[in-house]
């Protein structure tokens, strides 16, 4: 009843009709002045008190440490609301925007914590590597969650990562089919001797990946080249099965852009997640290693 | 029944009626029905021996009592069966109905805390496992999904809000309700809450108990059975719901909310029902080979005689371009067509053609009231239209193409419609873990489906306004929430038929082969064939905060929308 | 613009992005089967159905998903004729993801749990504790021991090393072993303020931070560590240091009344005093020209000594020193010292006194300077004793004396006129007399006469006490004879009893533990002889004179001939980019440090 009453109020309302895209941008700009704020309502308190504290005898490392603590565990976390999607535990979106807040505050207060770039001991050298790593893996799964989505738009034939193998292998049956008729047909071997002599390599797995990872089309020039090469050698029947099988190649080439950008978007994780394991799994011995030793 | 453990298990398959509306139906009440006026006129013979009428008297109906004050239905639900009054009398409330907190209504059942917290550690890799026992321990469940708490007028806070007298406690009859709500009574014999049931839609009135009420409630399968072997029946509901969507919908539509009684009646008696396209339009639209067809309602340029109230169905607004069409908008339930030329020659007393074509996509059900009508009763008392139709022309026609495309793919019928963003998908796919978590390791949408742009309609289950999947369901598995109206399958009622499945017209049903716990394939003793079962998007019915695949969407990329509100905002795009 | 059907609901299943396994033979690039591997990650794409037996026929089972029917239809022995050799599944991604984090958990594990001792394998690494290299200081002795040298709970073993993180760790307690200081160590600047109740103990390493590496300075301290107390806190000595006490850092008076401004500018240039002999002639120009003449600052610390009085103030007051004789007792007259001794006021009863000096005389004539000695022990009832008032004095002398005073006639004197010590002169009624002439500066007679009158001055009773202070008057007037009351007069009369021979001597550079300076750098980039003036300014009308020669019981307030030192001077070079201006460079956080004995053998052996 209630949506009934609410496309009543838009059919009456005259702006409704009419796009407002300045409310929109304004909400959006609210938004991030929110995002920010709070960013900024959760640092500054952290950050001051271990400044303060540190022109009071010192202790403004255990602020700052424990607060990376705290940080590292609520970072951690992401993943694992990613398991328990079940629960009302807040909007993955919600978490996501935290984690990126939460990330570039953890940043600011490690500097803050450790002072020096560089560590001297052994194991805290190692503790800020792997905090390195998390924060430039973070850094470039963010670019590259932020540029490669808009490729995948552009390159289009939407498919699902793990369906590209079979993709790519029904399209490889659909293309030896081809062949294998207009050889029977036409006899000339021609498109067979062009099959096996460079499609084969084409279609057994993806191709340029170089190409398609820096967003080159290395792989349509092959196409294009090889398929404008092959055509004065055959007659007219031949020649469509060459269009059909040029079609099956450019999706195909398809297939491969998004194998790898795909690729890209889940591989910066294998760094990002395995770091940010070791970074919890560090960070709680350098503090009962502290605990032991000085505290 | 279960085999060893590597062997398959089997399973009869589940036939229509194993699982009854209510097992304690007893032989003895059936024959009590049969023997009543409405249906020993009916002629047994005429239905198939799989389905004789005792049969869909014993397994598709049930007896319910309900005591004084007692609602049976409720305006707004959504309803899968009709009730016919045994004995006793029911009565139900006109337009404008009761107040919205006056009808007890709880948005949803509470969530089962202890579920979800287990749910983690309860998870099974198996793909599609249940526990077959459930199915096959008849004695333990019931088809009824109305396992609701009652609620009852007697229990309101203040009677003074509904009565003039104060109800006498323990009295067999519930005094009659104040002047302002108008009711008419339900004697026995009487059918009501058809409407809803076999047009996939909301309860438009509500029905109370007016004295200790014995019903028959039938699933819509039943009905439907009846009154395609019965003329009588036929004509009876045929009837029943033209009166009923003339009485509700003319009384409710905001256009005519300042006619009194008298002027009502006069509007309803010159008001026609008219149909436009094909009630089952998702066959023609599944077979995508020719265009479907689209029946002009109303072509632009023509002149207007009356006002179309659309009461079902879909309609595409359009205005000439060209060569062809442009689709400016969509109507649907609750909308209206024509009143702009009209009122517009009603003020300047020069005819005005219509600015803009309407076509029925699929289906239309409308009320036309002619304008001799309008002149008479309702322009005078309205205020002139602030916008028009024609207006929504104003947008630059590159805003168009997303439109065409909702109207072309029917993606107006959704009502969650799974839309992704692909510019900002990182394909993840956590909405699909996320899914698949929540349901038991399984996931109920594929991601992947047409797009357009940067947007993809994944191919998840849309709730749609107008569910056409229920239409062959012979066993009720699949139906529309009491509250909500999403469009749910009862697992363990579904047999596996596919009916659903291949009437989706977006391919958002799939039927997969069950497994035991153990892993092992569960499969009929007779056929082998693997034992089926129909999924789809439940939206995380009885989950406490909403669709778990939007809610796990890190990026904002999915959202559960109904298209009509992006499509208004066009251009945003 | 509508779509191609190709996601018909009988043709694609859901897929599944939480299994564990992929098809082996997708990740060949080849076509994987509909089955999918089973959860333990298992092939079960063999076939591509298993066909199901209805009566005597063999019925084929391949789902829509993968065809539909076969067109064959199963082998007669109920077999499928579509079969595949068995792939092998993998993991699927996010498993691998799984496993690299497991791997590397497991690495640093292994690495940090696998201890460089082959005895005790599972001993931790000492890599997963290194905090970072010791200072050079204390790389050395830690050698031995490790880090149990200071962590005590390094040394305990298993669950317990785990549990004692649940207790108080501060290695500080581990300092104290080796060093040690002039005050608590734990105290804040090892002492207690008595304005400042609430500072408290505090540990070494709140301000001294090891495992910095071996050439971290470990003394070094910055300071906003200082401000971490300090109500201002500030890293800017020239901007936020406040301004030194205007009269800093002549506050006090010396112990000798020495006009700066009236040597400088009048008696080192007055031509009498000049004219008085070649050497006075000399010293005074080259003092008023040059500050070191008296200040002997080569090599000086803070404090600067002058030079001893012998070698410049005697060129000139030498004179003044051996200025008379002392007469210390005659016949028929109460002088100072007598009057001292016998306890009798000049204006008293006559005849008594009289009386008291006759018996005196006659005691004197029979015992000589037991009698005297008698007096002094009744006088004073303690040191000094007579034989310091009467040092070098003859006994036979004495003896001639008293007689001679008794039987009222002359003596012979003893001694020429006007040398040094004891001798015997003729009053003016020609009678003898004792007298005394000091030899010079720092006359042990004179000054034990002094340091007796001063001792019964500040006695107990009370008409020898007013005796005793008019004697003390009298002996230090500054035209008595020996004139110690010129110079030392205000210091003495200031004094007690007990601090009393400490004001004839210059006093111990004042204490102030916590501040650092030293003269000597800074005249090295000064002109040695005439730099001085850069930080110490004469102030011409100062009112110096007036606190030194006050009357008594009307004490003037101190006001030093030097104007205050002001910030600004050292600011000049003590600013950043110039010279450091640390707090460091000026004040010292502790009382001074030394190693305690052994030390090396404690902290090698704990």
């Amino acid at each position: 009843m209630r949506s009934k009453t609410l496309i009543r109020a838009l059919l009456a309302l005259p702006a409704a009709h009419l796009p407002r895209p300045g409310r929109e941008s304004a909400r959006a700009g609210f938004v991030a002045g929110l995002y920010l704020a709070g960013t900024l309502a959760l640092w500054l308190p952290v950050a001051a008190a271990a400044w303060y504290l540190e022109r009071r005898l010192g202790t403004g490392e255990l602020v700052t440490g424990y607060a990376l603590l705290v940080f590292t565990f609520v970072l951690a976390a992401f993943n694992l609301r990613k398991r328990l999607p079940a629960l009302p535990l807040g909007s993955a979106r919600a978490w996501k925007r935290a984690h990126l807040a939460i990330g570039a505050i953890a940043t600011a207060l490690y500097v803050q914590h450790a002072g020096s770039p560089y560590p001297m001991g052994r194991y805290e050298q190692l503790l800020a590597l792997v905090f390195c790593a998390v924060v430039v893996s973070g850094l470039l799964g963010d670019f590259l969650q932020r540029l490669l989505p808009r490729r995948l738009t552009d390159v289009g034939g939407e498919v699902i990562f793990e369906r590209i193998p079979a993709e790519i292998a029904t399209l490889r049956e659909q293309a030896e089919a081809l062949v294998l008729a207009s050889v029977r047909e036409a006899g000339s071997g021609a498109l067979s001797q062009y099959y096996v002599e460079s499609l084969d390599w084409y279609f057994r797995r993806p191709r340029f990946l170089l190409s398609h990872l820096t967003g080159g089309n290395r792989g349509g020039r092959w196409i294009r080249d090889q398929i404008s090469a092959l055509r004065r050698y055959l007659d007219e029947r031949e020649g469509r099965a060459l269009d059909q099988i040029e079609a099956l190649a450019l999706r195909k080439n398809q297939l491969d852009a998004h194998y790898v950008l795909q690729g890209a978007l889940k591989l910066w994780l294998f760094v990002h997640v395995p770091a940010g394991m070791l970074l919890v799994a560090l960070a709680c011995w350098h503090l009962l290693v502290l605990h032991i030793y000085a505290l | 029944m279960v085999s060893g453990k590597s062997e398959a298990h089997v399973l009869q398959r589940p036939k229509r009626w194993d699982t009854p509306f209510d097992t304690r139906m007893s032989d003895e009440e059936v024959r009590e029905l049969l023997a009543r006026p409405e249906f020993c006129s009916i002629d047994a013979a005429r239905f198939p021996a799989a389905a004789p009428l005792h049969g869909i008297l014993r397994n598709d109906c049930r007896i319910v009592v309900f005591r004084p004050g007692e609602l049976i239905v409720r305006e707004g639900d959504y309803g899968n069966s009709a009730f016919l009054v045994l004995a006793g009398m029911a009565r139900a409330i006109l337009p404008p109905g009761l107040p919205q907190r006056l009808l007890g209504r709880s948005t949803e059942q509470p969530p089962d805390w202890r579920a979800l917290l287990l749910e983690p550690f309860r998870r099974t890799r198996i793909p599609e496992a249940r526990d077959t026992r459930l199915y096959t321990d008849r004695a333990g469940r019931s088809g009824s999904a109305s396992r609701e708490r009652r609620v009852s007028l007697l229990e309101i806070a203040d009677w003074r809000e509904l009565f003039d007298q104060a109800p006498a406690p323990g009295s067999e009859r519930v005094p009659p309700l104040g002047a302002k709500h108008k009711t008419a009574p339900l004697p026995p014999g009487s059918l009501f809450g058809e409407v809803a049931a076999l047009g996939r839609g909301q309860r438009t009135a509500t029905v109370y108990a007016e004295t200790e009420t014995r019903v028959l409630e039938m699933r819509w399968q039943a009905l439907r059975d009846i009154m395609n072997r019965d003329e009588t029946w036929r004509q009876k509901i045929e009837r029943g719901y033209r009166s009923s969507l003339f009485r509700n919908h003319l009384m409710e539509h905001p256009l005519l909310a300042q006619l009194d009684a008298t002027a009502l009646e006069k509007v309803a008696a010159e008001t026609l029902f008219e149909t436009y396209g094909s009630f089952e339009w998702h066959l023609d639209f599944r077979n995508r080979k020719a265009a479907p067809a689209e029946p002009l309602v109303a072509a632009q340029g023509d002149y207007p005689d009356g006002l179309l109230l659309i009461t079902g169905g879909f309609g595409r607004v359009s205005i000439r371009l060209g060569t062809s069409a442009r689709t400016l908008t969509y109507l649907r339930n609750g909308d209206h067509f024509g009143l702009d030329e009209l009122y517009e020659s009603w003020r300047s007393g020069r005819e005005c053609p219509y600015e803009t074509s309407l076509s029925a996509l699929g289906y239309l059900h409308a009320l036309r009231i002619p304008y001799s009508v309008l002149a008479e009763h309702v322009f005078p008392r309205i205020a002139p239209p602030r916008t028009r139709l024609v207006d929504t022309a104003a947008r630059p026609i590159a805003d168009d193409a997303f439109l065409e495309w909702t109207v072309e793919e029917r993606f107006i019928n959704g009502s969650s419609t799974m839309l992704i963003d692909l510019d900002r998908c990182v394909r993840c796919d956590d909405c699909v873990r996320a899914c698949a978590d929540t349901h038991g390791g399984n996931p109920r949408f594929v991601r992947q489906g047409a797009t357009f742009g940067k947007w993809m309609v994944a191919h998840a289950c849309m709730h749609c306004l107008d569910p056409v999947c229920m239409i062959g369901c012979p066993t009720g598995a699949i139906h529309r929430s009491v509250a909500g109206g999403r469009v749910i399958i009862n697992d363990a009622t579904c047999i596996g038929c596919g009916t659903c499945a291949h009437s989706c017209p977006y391919d958002n049903i799939r039927l997969v082969a069950i497994r035991e716990r153990d892993g092992q394939p569960v499969l009929d003793p007779v056929s082998r064939e693997p034992i089926l079962k129909a999924t789809k998007c439940d939206l995380c019915h009885g989950l406490p905060s909403g669709p778990s695949c939007e809610r796990a969407c890190a990026h904002g990329a999915l959202k559960r929308v109904d298209l009509r509100s992006l499509v208004i905002h066009a251009s945003a795009l | 613009m509508k779509s191609e059907r190709s996601f018909r609901h009988e043709k694609i299943v859901y897929e599944r992005p939480s299994d564990r396994y992929r098809c082996g033979r997708a990740l060949l690039w080849r076509k994987p089967c509909w089955q999918g591997p089973d959860p333990a990650g298992a092939c079960q794409g063999q076939s591509d159905c298993a066909p199901a037996r209805i009566g005597d026929r063999w019925e084929c089972r391949r789902p829509k998903v993968a065809g539909g029917k076969c067109s064959e239809g199963p082998k007669p022995d109920g077999r499928c004729p579509h079969t595949h050799p068995p792939c092998v599944p993998r993991p699927a991604l996010r498993r691998w993801r799984g496993r690299a984090a497991s791997l590397a958990l497991l690495v640093v594990v292994l690495v940090f749990l696998i201890g460089v001792d082959p005895a005790v394998p599972w001993a931790v690494n000492p890599a997963a504790l290194d905090a970072g290299e010791l200072a050079s200081s204390h790389a050395g002795f830690t050698r031995e021991h490790g880090c149990g040298t200071c962590h005590a709970s390094h040394r305990a073993e298993g669950l317990a090393w785990v549990a004692s993180a649940f207790r108080a760790n501060d290695p500080s307690g581990k300092c104290v072993d080796c060093h040690d200081f002039a005050g608590p160590p734990a105290l804040v600047h090892n002492a207690t303020f008595a304005d400042r109740a609430d500072v408290g103990t505090i540990s070494c390493v709140r301000c001294h931070s090891e495992h910095k590496g071996a050439a971290a300075r470990l003394s070094q301290v910055p300071d906003h560590v200082c401000g971490n107390c300090h109500r201002r806190s500030f890293d800017n000595f020239a901007a936020a240091h406040p301004p030194f006490d205007e009269r800093y850092p002549y506050r006090r008076p010396g112990r000798i009344y020495f006009d700066h401004v009236r040597h400088a500018e009048k008696h080192f240039v007055d031509p009498k005093v000049r004219a008085r002999s070649r050497a006075v002639a000399e010293f005074a120009a080259e003092a008023k020209a040059k500050c070191t003449v008296c200040h002997e600052v080569q090599g000086a610390t803070r404090e600067v000594a002058p030079r001893p009085y012998e070698k410049i103030c005697g060129t000139c007051h030498d004179r003044d020193v051996v200025n008379g004789e002392l007469n210390v007792l005659e016949p028929g007259q109460l002088t100072v010292m007598a009057s001292l001794l016998l306890g009798m006021e000049k204006d008293g009863d006559e005849e008594a006194n009289a009386k008291r000096l006759a018996e005196l005389w006659q005691a004197v004539a029979r015992d000589g300077g037991r009698a005297l000695a008698a007096l002094v022990a009744e006088a004073a009832g303690r040191k000094p004793a007579a034989e310091e008032l009467f040092r070098g004095l003859a006994t036979q002398l004495l003896r001639d004396l008293g007689s001679a005073w008794g039987a009222k006639r002359g003596l012979q004197a003893g001694a020429k006129e006007g040398s040094p010590g004891w001798g015997v002169r003729d009053n003016a009624e020609g009678r003898p007399a004792l007298v005394y002439v000091p030899a010079a500066h720092g006359d042990p007679v004179l000054k034990a006469w002094i340091d007796f009158a001063a001792a019964a001055a500040r006695g107990a009773e009370d008409p020898r006490r007013a005796i005793a202070a008019d004697a003390l008057e009298q002996l230090l007037d500054k035209d008595a004879v020996g004139a110690c009351g010129k110079c030392h007069g205000a210091a003495l009369r200031a004094a007690s009893p007990l601090e009393f021979e400490r004001a004839w001597k210059r006093p111990p550079a004042s204490a102030a533990p916590h501040s650092r300076f030293s003269h000597a750098p800074h005249l090295e980039l000064l002109d040695p002889d005439a730099g001085c003036g850069k930080c110490h300014e004469l102030k011409a009308d100062s009112g110096y004179a007036k606190y030194f020669s006050a009357k008594p019981g009307k004490p003037q307030p101190y006001q030093s001939n030097f104007a205050g030192i002001r910030k600004e001077v050292c600011v000049e070079c003590h600013q950043k980019g110039r010279v450091d201006s640390a707090c460091q460079v000026c004040h010292a956080y502790h009382l001074p440090h030394r190693f305690k004995l052994g030390f090396r053998m404690k902290g090698g052996r704990s």
